[in-house]
């Protein structure tokens, strides 16, 4: 009886978690959606969240990307030209690099690198009471601190991905090319990705980019404002922020992985 | 006649010293009419008395009403807090400064998200109060990297930019040079004529003896209560 009851309880805190991240989701969109929540404060806060979340994230994604494209496409073309399935290059690397891979590394690499930023910004400004005064100057913390903060972590992961994929597939062909294990006519190589691509794949690439950079911006900023005013809660509020955001990612991957295919 | 609505009313509100590190108090009535200035005598010890915050709706009375421009805190929504507290402009007692913005940007902050003046006019503005306080200009650089007693008066230069309709002055003198102290009173005069409400929460009164002020109503809170001065004193010149 104990056993069950504390599975109970889990059960019962993490229905009550999901629902307050749905609670906070919904009320950032609808606030992100009203003109009159874009003050200047707050353009701000977008422009600069967007500047180190996602310009200055380029160079590491290229690097991740292009080392990701050169095992994953030369690979994909080895192991497809044994099998005499050449033809199944394109619709093979658009569904490992730009449904999976891409959509998941770009988030696990924001969450590690912007969403544990993010998360020790909120609690520390929360410590030094820096929301209260905030708030006493007419700035609701939701519009100015979450809300552009889940807006470009949204934006971000979606403008990441498309570079991460573009650099991936240039990588793995020119790797492709000089190993000799591919096409190396770059027309081929593009035709056939590109007929690898469906319809579907756009709304996946969308699902899998906006929804989780949204809910990552959300679970950090509100693990970070969780914080009530200890400095040591700091560590703790950011380590809760990294396991629930990947969590979150994982979990919408899945089930946009399966509606994709249903 | 119409009757004027006052800037800020507190009806029979009570907070007890809890959790929250504050000091607790009893059954307090006043209210601060546009124009008026009220100094509340906070005796040593107890400080923590929240009534800034009880007054801008950060925190909610245990029991009685807090009304800004006739309407409730509690019973506004929580936009329409954000939009009255943009009526407001406070001198903290504590730390009163995001630190990852600078300055300047801290300066301007409430007024630009507040507003749509001008982010020129805004600057001019801040620029202007920072020369009145005795300030060379506003230093390039975030609050961290500021002396205390600079940042104190930056937060006078804060509490005076725009038309407010309520400055709260937490014991604004705290860490700040006490021969700037004629400039704060200056400019605390002038918005008093111009129609803005001060609430003046002080622990020393000295600086405004001798000092002509025009409505300028006195509080001392004594006990748990909150009790009116004679004031005539201060009506004069």
């Amino acid at each position: 009886m104990f056993g069950l009851a504390i599975i109970g309880k889990g059960a019962i805190d993490l229905f009550n978690r999901i629902c307050r991240l749905a609670s906070i989701s919904a009320a950032v969109l609808s606030l992100a959606a009203k003109p009159s929540s874009w003050t200047r404060p707050t353009r701000m806060v977008l422009a600069r969240q967007i500047l180190f979340t996602g310009y200055d994230a380029i160079g590491f994604i290229a690097v991740v990307a292009m080392l990701t494209g050169i095992s994953v496409v030369v690979q994909a073309q080895v192991w497809m030209g044994r099998l005499g399935q050449s033809e199944l290059l394109g619709p093979l690397l658009v569904t490992v690099i730009v449904r999976e891979v891409g959509p998941l590394l770009v988030s696990f690499i924001v969450i590690g690198r912007s969403a544990t930023a993010m998360a020790a910004e909120m609690a520390g400004m929360k410590v030094r009471r820096e929301v209260e005064v905030l708030d006493a100057q007419g700035l609701d913390p939701l519009i100015f601190l979450v809300m552009p903060r889940a807006i470009s972590m949204a934006l971000c992961i979606f403008g990441l991905v498309m570079l991460f994929v573009l650099f991936s597939f240039v990588s793995g062909y020119l790797s492709g090319a000089f190993l000799q294990t591919g096409p190396t006519d770059p027309a081929i190589f593009g035709r056939s990705v590109i007929r690898g691509m469906q319809a579907r794949d756009f709304y996946n690439v969308l699902a899998k980019t906006l929804l989780p950079g949204l809910v990552i911006g959300v679970i950090a900023a509100s693990e970070g404002l969780s914080v009530e005013g200890v400095a040591t809660d700091v560590p703790q509020a950011v380590t809760r922020a990294v396991t629930r955001s990947i969590l979150a990612v994982l979990f919408i991957s899945v089930v946009v992985s399966i509606l994709t295919y249903m | 006649m119409q009757e004027l609505t006052p800037i800020l009313e507190f009806k029979d509100v009570s907070i007890h010293s809890g959790s929250l590190h504050i000091t607790g108090f009893s059954n307090v009535d006043f209210s601060l009419n546009r124009g008026e200035v009220a100094l509340i005598m906070i005796e040593e010890g107890r400080e923590h008395i929240p009534l800034a915050p009880l007054a801008q709706g950060l925190l909610t009375p245990d029991s009685g009403k807090v009304y800004f421009n006739g309407k409730c805190w509690e019973e506004a929504s929580p936009g329409r807090q954000s939009l009255m507290r943009g009526r407001i402009r406070r001198v903290f007692e504590h730390y009163g400064w995001v630190t990852n913005l600078d300055i300047m940007e801290n300066l301007c902050l409430a007024e630009s998200h507040n507003t749509q003046r001008p982010m020129e006019e805004i600057r001019q503005e801040v620029c202007s109060l920072a020369r009145r306080f005795g300030m060379d200009g506003v230093p390039d650089a975030r609050p961290t990297r500021v002396h205390s007693l600079l940042l104190r008066k930056l937060e006078w230069v804060r509490a005076f930019v725009g038309t407010p309709d309520l400055i709260i002055l937490e014991r604004p003198f705290a860490g700040a040079p006490k021969a700037d102290a004629t400039r704060l009173l200056d400019a605390v005069c002038e918005a008093s004529l111009r129609g803005v409400a001060v609430l003046w929460i002080a622990d020393d009164l000295r600086v405004f003896e001798g000092r002509g002020m025009v409505n300028v109503r006195r509080f001392r809170m004594s006990g748990d209560n909150m009790l009116a001065e004679d004031f005539k004193r201060e009506t004069n010149t």
